[in-house]
């Protein structure tokens, strides 16, 4: 009697656990995060992800609530995330260069101020935002052409718009190809252990070739089981590290 | 039973005989920019047993000179090590060397320690002289084990049992983890006098770095039956890869006595043979070593960990529990225990709101005691108070793995509070002075931290990428739409271009209809309407597959043109006769039967599907 009494309970607080509404764990994890509880923060961020729920908005809080935990590796990660759902957020953009201030990394890209502006502007739209944005002005573009073939040829004017439009739909199809190919090939993680030994093969009998501080963004070159292939563009270094020991942008 | 024997060659002179006991002195000079000092410990020791000697040297100033050592042929004199540390506190550069010697006395009896000198800046620094008292009583072990104390246990020789000369490599495990000491012991074995100074060869120790343990060690032990003089050398070794590492083999260049000439003169003075014998040189090697090493265990190792391996503590304290916003404090971090002290990792420090937090610096200092390496590695961090009030760095934890237990360790220092007074303005704003406004009061940054967390997160599934066959629709169905239009516009165009085309194109439609329209008067018993509309449609199909104008045809020109390009007579007949019939219906009176009205109509579609059939095979002309 006394342990079904106990498994009621149990299963009662676990009932209660999994009925706590997305509003219900962001409010908690918001107290949490006033209380300096950040840990408590973490697990509920968490547990809106764990149930398929996501947004750059959820992403940013929980890279503020591993930030304030000291987890600046975890941090960078889920700015990299939030950043990536909405590149044009400011906020995030300016916390994620804060925290990066704490890792010591070399700069990425050159010191061309035109170049780092590109490279930006590169990353302000994802790659399926694009694709859509050239689409729209592609059917746009089309009735344009319908026009001019039953008025034939049309006036001079909307011939213009219509060269006009072409060009734009080039602009943004050339955009959206360059962001995708980017995207597929050059996949990037955030390496969360507080040191990361980068071994010259994938497996632990491997000799360490240079070890990687927590927060340090690398390129992810492949993978082989539990070990993850990293690159260290600005050093010209290659190696492996435990898939355990860094969180990729999804 | 170890004797002391004066004379001998300098690597046996280390050790042997009793021992008295001295005292630690400490003297120094001081300077307007420069200090040294010196601290010897203990003060009473054995002969034998071994002295710290450090010197230290602290000023505002760049040093990098040594100190000259006073005259020691008291002491055998070893090389200790170096440490040094830099800081910049207020834009002023101070640093500290410090100069370790670890020195075995020789002989009993009191001695002095001179001053130690520095040369600086054209005038010259020194320490006051230390008293070291050594004691002449038994020397206790390991340093010299006397008579009265167990002799040490015969080292293995293995093979060289019998030899006269041999040496030996040896070490006190054969598998350890990445960085975990391991000894290594080099014993030279003769029981030959040594004529000259041997020439001792390292082995080679690729993949380990190495501090030697001084005192080295010199005694007596007895092989089947036969006295050795055995000096010993001690080496600790740290790896630093893991895999299957090798100890290289030592050599030893050493001159003996030739002791072929002993046998033929038996009766010769051993004194005097030693005397005038001028030896051999012979050269001995030892085995190579293998070590398996292992790395650091990959299961259970956290995610903090620092990749220290050793038996560490931890401490942490700042120089000064009070300062004004603006003003510099020093956060040190010391590592202090048993391990590599070099290979060391920083600590992670956390992030420290209401702090600017410049670069870290770190020094250094190994002790070697007892064939054991220990020391401290100290990280100093510069950080600024942004804010006044009472702030708190957060607590500190460091994660080492302990090759004894094989478990990785966590050792922590709590936080540590710092009264901050209010500071100038210029301080306030955490940097170099920046010119304010005239009268217009300027931003002031008072500290510096992420921004706050979202207040609306709205809550999405994630976006699934758009399915290609969208894609293909959407960039596919444009261009057919266009391709269709134009093809419409260039057969409208054709059309237009070419009347009797366009005729012959829409006679098979408009014959169906007027067929049709027919077929509805018939059933309303109009026979006028039905005779005039199937005589219309005979005649307009067939002048618009011809090309003959429909109201100007006459029913003799029709029948010609029809003959002339293959209708059959008997058709043309039916088609005359049918044309008569409904001429004469459509003007005479009475209304035919129903029966009558409908044969004429399956016999006119019957005509028109001939027609069609056989000038739809006939060139347009």
């Amino acid at each position: 009697m006394k342990h079904w009494f106990w498994i009621a309970i149990i299963l009662g607080v676990a009932a209660s656990a999994q009925a706590q509404s997305p509003a219900e764990l962001l409010k908690q994890a918001r107290d949490a995060y006033d209380k300096g509880e950040f840990a408590a923060a973490i697990s509920a961020y968490q547990s809106l992800l764990q149930q398929g729920l996501e947004s750059s908005e959820l992403y940013y809080n929980l890279g503020n609530a591993e930030f304030k935990a000291g987890h600046i590796g975890r941090a960078i990660a889920s700015y990299r995330r939030a950043l990536k759902r909405s590149p044009e957020d400011e906020d995030i953009r300016a916390n994620l260069d804060y925290v990066r201030s704490f890792v010591n990394q070399p700069r990425t890209g050159t010191g061309n101020p035109l170049v780092q502006l590109g490279n930006q502007v590169l990353t302000w739209f994802s790659g399926q935002t694009l694709a859509v944005l050239a689409l729209i002005v592609y059917w746009a573009l089309a009735f344009l052409a319908a026009w001019l073939v039953l008025s034939r040829g049309g006036i001079p004017a909307v011939r213009w718009v219509t060269a006009g439009v072409s060009l734009v739909f080039l602009f943004l199809a050339g955009w959206a190809s360059l962001r995708i190919v980017l995207d597929r090939t050059r996949q990037w993680g955030v390496v969360v252990a507080s040191r990361a030994e980068a071994r010259n093969g994938p497996k632990a009998d491997y000799q360490i070739g240079f070890v990687v501080p927590e927060g340090r963004e690398v390129r992810v070159l492949g993978r082989e089981g539990d070990w993850i292939a990293i690159g260290l563009p600005q050093e010209g270094y290659k190696g492996w590290i435990q898939s355990s020991e860094i969180l990729m942008d999804e | 039973m170890e004797v002391f024997k004066p004379g001998m060659t300098s690597l046996r002179r280390i050790f042997f005989s009793g021992g008295c006991c001295l005292c630690l002195l400490a003297g120094n000079a001081r300077a307007q920019d420069l200090m040294i000092s010196a601290q010897a410990q203990p003060r009473q020791v054995m002969v034998g047993e071994s002295i710290q000697l450090v010197i230290t040297i602290e000023g505002r100033a760049n040093l990098s000179s040594e100190p000259v050592l006073p005259d020691l042929q008291a002491f055998q004199v070893y090389g200790g090590g170096r440490s040094s540390n830099f800081s910049f506190i207020n834009g002023q550069v101070s640093s500290s060397l410090q100069f370790t010697y670890i020195l075995v006395p020789k002989h009993s009896g009191t001695f002095t320690i001179g001053p130690v000198a520095i040369s600086h800046g054209g005038k010259t620094f020194s320490t006051e002289p230390i008293a070291i008292q050594v004691g002449s009583g038994s020397v206790p072990a390991p340093q010299a084990p006397s008579a009265s104390q167990p002799q040490p246990a015969a080292p293995s020789v293995g093979k060289h049992a019998g030899e006269a000369v041999f040496i030996t490599t040896s070490v006190d495990r054969h598998a350890v983890y990445v960085n975990e000491p391991l000894t290594l012991t080099f014993r030279f074995f003769s029981r030959l006098p040594v004529l000259a100074q041997p020439q001792y060869g390292p082995p080679a120790t690729s993949g380990f770095w190495a501090e030697d343990l001084p005192p080295q060690r010199q005694y007596q032990t007895v092989i089947n039956g036969q006295e050795y003089q055995v000096i010993e050398i001690k080496t600790a070794l740290f790896p630093t890869t893991s895999g299957k590492l090798t100890i290289g083999e030592a050599s030893l260049a050493v001159q003996v006595e030739d002791f072929n000439r002993r046998s033929f003169d038996p009766f010769a003075d051993s004194f005097f043979r030693s005397f005038f014998s001028t030896g051999r040189q012979v050269t001995l090697r030892s085995e190579p070593i293998s070590i398996q090493v292992k790395p650091v265990p990959l299961a259970g190792r956290p995610a903090d960990f620092s990749g220290t391996v050793g038996k560490w503590s931890l401490s942490a304290k700042l120089d000064r529990r009070e300062a004004k916003v603006g003003e510099a404090v020093t956060l040190e971090v010391r590592i202090f225990g048993e391990g590599n002290v070099k290979s060391v990792g920083k600590p992670l420090l956390p992030p420290m709101t209401g702090f600017k937090v410049y670069d870290t610096i770190s020094s250094s200092e190994v002790q070697k005691q007892n064939g054991r390496v220990t020391g401290v590695k100290t990280y100093r961090t510069l950080i600024r108070p942004e804010i006044s009030g009472h702030l708190t760095l957060p607590p500190l934890a460091y994660v080492y793995f302990d090759p004894v237990s094989e478990k990785f360790e966590k050792i922590s220092v709590p936080g540590l509070t710092l009264k901050v007074l209010p500071g100038d303005t210029q301080a306030a704003a955490g940097g170099p002075a920046v010119a304010p406004a005239a009268s217009a009061p300027e931003v002031q940054v008072m500290s510096k931290d992420i921004r706050y967390l979202k207040i609306k997160v709205p809550l999405a599934l994630p976006q699934r990428p758009v399915k290609v066959v969208y894609w293909i629709l959407g960039f596919g169905l444009p261009p057919l739409a266009l391709l269709f239009l134009w093809w419409q516009q260039k057969r409208k165009d054709q059309l237009a271009a070419d009347p009797r085309y366009a005729r012959r194109l829409a006679a098979g439609r408009s014959a169906h209809r007027a067929l049709q329209q027919a077929q509805q008067a018939r059933k309303k018993r109009d026979a006028k309407a039905f005779y005039a509309l199937l005589s219309q449609t005979l005649t307009g199909y067939a002048a618009d597959l011809i090309g003959l104008s429909r109201s100007g045809v006459t029913q003799r020109e029709l029948l010609q043109q029809l003959a002339a390009r293959g209708i059959q007579a008997d058709q043309l007949d039916s088609l005359a006769q049918l044309l008569d019939d409904c001429d004469y219906a459509r003007f005479a009176p009475g209304q035919p039967e129903a029966g009558e009205m409908e044969r004429q109509e399956k016999l006119a579609e019957g005509l028109l599907t001939h027609i069609r059939q056989v000038l739809e095979r006939v060139p347009r002309t």
